[in-house]
């Protein structure tokens, strides 16, 4: 509570030069009536620009009213230009039609009403909005003799059509992930919620990118409190470029110096629409199709999707497991240093007396051992991500050739030291959505154990626990259910409960509006059948 | 306020539990006290109505000043004079720091790192636990919170692999030497428990302060009953006599531990879970020793005197006895129970009297 209060405080300072684009009249430059003052200034703002058109034209059969659009080639679906908007405009308009004779003054409301047929048409007077809306893939179309211009949404470019996301696969459930473009990733939520109390509120950050951020929840389940304390944080955001969700993640985290994510990201429109039914905020960024959940709890790193789909005793094994995993990745090597270096006769002997031979002709002692071995493992995961996929191939045959074999029978490392470095790496996968975490803080632990033995491990393992527990996400402490504890909410932590006795939302996020489904609906024979 | 956290009843007890049960599954220094006999284990579970007994001066003084830590009640109690009350409990709490971390370091440089300086253990526990102290108090419990069911479950597990290797005559026959040594032994038991303190410290800062007693009690009686198996297993295993000589008994009890010819030697992760324990352990010390300082200077933050004040710290657990031989001397029964009673029944007791003489605090509650 005292950071948020510091951030609400802060912010409220800070909250200044964002506003311009979103209050059209008090800020920039009206239109003028005369639209040859018009023309030049939207050719002098967008001089240079080759894809931006200016087309010039006349309205009208009898009187001919000057008219001009302007949109960008590349933004806007031709066909509607072309057919909905320039067609009737030069063809299609005369006083049948109409209705009645066309002149300067009744012209715009006239086109808007009746001669326009394009669904999204918008008023505007100034002059900003105008190249807002042209940036954005609108088309705008100025008529002589009016100080105002009409927007007509034509908005249609070339874009990723919906595919199955890569990094969270799943067996079982919706393969859909989000795109890259703003509206399909809105229309992917609201398909799944078919419900008007889902709300999505747009505005713009970055200076230069004005890039359309949308804040998504709903109302009556969300707390009203994180979603004004998100649109404030959003709000504060003063900064050239947002390309992509990840720069709003650093900006709006609660604690911006830890290794651990209090935003929580995903690619899965279902996630993201069970994170919104359980009260959760979403934050959906133009041009990622990761989008930003909050708050994030330290337990969403163990759950995955699939768990609330398959059956709840697998889910909850699996549930299980992911903890062991992510105890395996952060600790094994360092375990396996302590064990080797300082605490041997914690070893059966028969392992200890196998595991001494196979170190018997390695140089090195076994925290540097483990340290190349991590490094190495480490570079080459990366080479694996970037290098293109033909060559990616060659890599990972090298890798595991070099690393797996020809360390180990050139008398470089142990064989166990190869053992425990390709668990720890596989177990990292387990809990990918805290990989990086887990990755630096297996350095640290190395580091300790290496020292220290048992004894610094877990001292780091006490501070490292402490500072998860100092952490908060919007308000709400970052290990809970677990510390502070809430025994209701545990039935979707270690495990996870079949979905007819989780009657109720998680509590620290979702208290406003607790049940979620009627009590009892567990299946059971229908009484009345039996006795008839 | 100092601290704007609050925290709930059961994190509270989950501190005074892990702060009690951290040291003796270790040291077990009981069985250097009366009732010197084998029926220790008579006087551990004795020490929860004697805990009890012992409690209600501090409780009840911390319910009549509810919204005051014990430190600044002193002072609204004695008038100017209660400074130096405030300033005994502060030093109350700076000593048990040093304590503790002296213990913890004693342990590892006896056992498992004889080469290294004391220094190393006793400084970066005081480095990790300054970080959760400056963290406040809410950090603390959620730690607690989450190291306490691992540890409690741990001690049962261990009981049950060692359960083949109690051998029930070594505490035989019951009440050799009649009762009046197992209620001294519940006695000396009950005194050491120094974070009786703890709750004219904590209560202001606790939720629902008014059903704090229905959670001491069943803190008081889970520790009875754990000090009863940790005493009565030790004793079982290695007779009473054998026990009274060996440091460690507990911990050399688990290095017993063989079951099926793989799960050997599970000492090491004793250790891991006990470094958890005293670390929670040492940081709530340590916390209640900067919160009462800051409250004795009027600070309004507390955090700046975090370093400081473990720098005195460190260097106190270092320089207050030689060896662990002169230490153990303080700590042992004759002397250090009478040095906690001080703190923590004979203070309380008497700014409770002096308060219910002169009115003080009754109108708050």
């Amino acid at each position: 509570m005292k950071k948020l209060h510091r951030t609400l405080v802060h912010s409220s300072s800070n909250q200044q030069s964002e506003s311009d684009q979103d209050i059209p009249d008090k800020k920039g430059e009206p239109l003028s009536k005369d639209i040859k003052v018009n023309f030049e200034k939207m050719q002098d703002i967008f001089a240079n620009s080759s894809d931006a058109v200016i087309r010039r034209f006349e309205v009208g059969s009898d009187v001919k009213i000057g008219a001009f659009i302007v949109y960008i080639d590349g933004l806007v679906d031709r066909e509607i230009v072309q057919l909905s908007l320039m067609k009737p405009l030069m063809v299609d308009i005369n006083p049948t039609t109409v209705g009645c004779e066309l002149n300067k003054k009744n012209a715009l409301t006239i086109i808007k009403e009746r001669i326009l047929s394009i669904s999204e048409v918008n008023e505007i007077n100034c002059l900003q909005d105008a190249v807002n809306a042209v940036l954005s893939g609108d088309t705008v179309l100025f008529l002589d003799g009016s100080s105002t211009a009409l927007i007509a949404g034509s908005r249609g470019w070339e874009a990723r059509s919906i595919e199955t996301p890569d990094t969270e696969v799943v067996v079982r459930g919706s393969r859909e992930g989000f795109t890259e473009t703003l509206r399909t990733n809105t229309a992917l939520l609201r398909r799944r919620i078919k419900s008007p109390n889902l709300k999505f509120e747009s505005m713009k950050i970055g200076r230069q990118t004005q890039t359309d951020v949308i804040v998504a929840y709903i109302k009556g389940i969300a707390d009203e409190k994180i979603v004004e304390e998100v649109k404030r944080r959003l709000s504060r955001i003063d900064t050239d470029s947002i390309l992509e969700s990840g720069y709003i993640e650093e900006y709006i985290e609660d604690d911006p110096l830890s290794f651990l994510p209090t935003v929580g990201n995903s690619e899965k429109p279902d996630m993201v629409a069970a994170k919104m039914l359980e009260g959760r905020v979403a934050i959906l960024t133009d041009g990622t199709p990761f989008v930003l959940t909050v708050p994030y709890l330290f337990v969403e790193a163990f759950q995955s999707s699939e768990d609330y789909y398959s059956r709840p005793y697998y889910a909850s094994f699996l549930r299980t497991l992911r903890y062991i995993a992510f105890f395996i990745s952060e600790f094994a090597p360092a375990a396996y240093i302590a064990l080797t270096t300082f605490h041997q006769e914690m070893l059966p002997p028969a392992l200890l007396i196998n595991m001494a031979a196979s170190k018997e002709g390695t140089p090195f002692p076994a925290f540097i051992e483990a340290m190349i071995m991590n490094i190495i493992y480490e570079i080459l995961k990366e080479a694996g991500v970037r290098l293109p996929r033909p060559v990616g191939q060659a890599v990972s045959i090298v890798g595991a050739l070099v690393v797996g074999e020809a360390a180990v029978s050139a008398g470089l490392v142990g064989a166990p030291m190869v053992i425990v470095i390709s668990i720890t790496a596989v177990s990292a996968f387990v809990v990918s959505s805290i990989n990086d975490t887990t990755t630096i803080m297996r350095f640290f632990y190395m580091i300790l154990a290496g020292s220290l033995g048992i004894f610094g491990i877990m001292i780091g393992a006490a501070g490292f626990l402490t500072h998860l527990a100092s952490m908060r996400s919007f308000g709400v402490p970052y290990l809970s259910p677990i510390a502070p504890i809430s025994t209701q909410d545990m039935k979707d932590v270690f495990i996870r409960a079949p979905w007819w006795a989780m009657h109720t939302r998680p509590r620290v996020i979702g208290w406003k509006n607790l049940v979620r489904q009627k009590y009892n609906l567990i299946p059971k024979p229908n009484k009345d059948d039996d006795n008839k | 306020m100092l601290e704007d956290g609050k925290i709930s009843n059961l994190q509270f007890i989950c501190i005074f539990v892990l702060s009690r049960l951290m040291l003796t599954m270790t040291y077990l220094s009981y069985f250097k006290a009366p009732p010197f006999n084998q029926d220790l284990w008579l006087s551990a579970l004795l020490s929860a109505p004697m805990h009890i007994l012992f409690m209600l001066p501090a409780y009840f003084l911390a319910q009549r000043l509810r919204n005051m830590t014990a430190v600044q009640s002193a002072e609204v109690i004695l008038g100017p004079a209660g400074k130096l009350v405030s300033a005994l409990f502060v030093w109350f709490f700076i000593h048990r720091t040093a304590i503790i971390l002296r213990e913890f370091g004693e342990f590892f440089t006896s056992i498992l790192y004889p080469e290294t300086p004391i220094l190393v253990f006793i400084g970066l526990t005081a480095l990790f636990a300054a970080y959760a102290v400056k963290n406040g108090i809410e950090t603390i419990c959620r730690v607690a919170q989450i190291a306490l069911p691992v540890i409690l479950f741990s001690v049962l597990l261990i009981m049950a692999l060692l359960v083949k290797n109690f051998d029930l005559r070594c505490v035989l026959p019951v009440l050799e030497d009649g009762i009046a040594p197992v209620i001294y032994g519940a006695f000396v038991i009950a005194a050491r428990t120094g974070m009786i303190l703890g709750i004219p410290m904590l209560l202001p800062y606790i939720n629902i302060p008014g059903k704090l007693k229905n959670y001491l009690i069943i803190g008081f009686f889970v520790l009875s009953f754990y000090f009863c198996i940790i005493v009565l297993l030790t004793a079982g295993i290695f007779g009473i006599e054998q026990s009274k000589i060996i440091d460690f008994p507990f911990f050399y009890a688990v290095q017993l531990i063989s079951v099926g010819d793989f799960l050997e030697r599970i000492d090491v992760l004793f250790v891991a879970i006990w470094i958890s324990g005293m670390f929670v352990h040492a940081s709530t010390h340590y916390y209640l020793a900067v919160l009462g300082t800051a409250q004795l200077l009027k600070l309004k933050d507390y955090r700046p005197i975090v370093p400081a004040l473990g720098i005195i710290i460190v260097n106190l657990s270092i320089l207050q006895s030689e060896n662990i031989v002169v230490f153990n001397k303080f700590l042992s029964y004759k002397v250090y129970t009478w040095y906690v009673l001080l703190f923590m029944v004979i203070l309380p007791s008497f700014l409770l009297l002096v308060a219910v003489i002169r009115k003080k605090g009754a109108d708050s509650r």
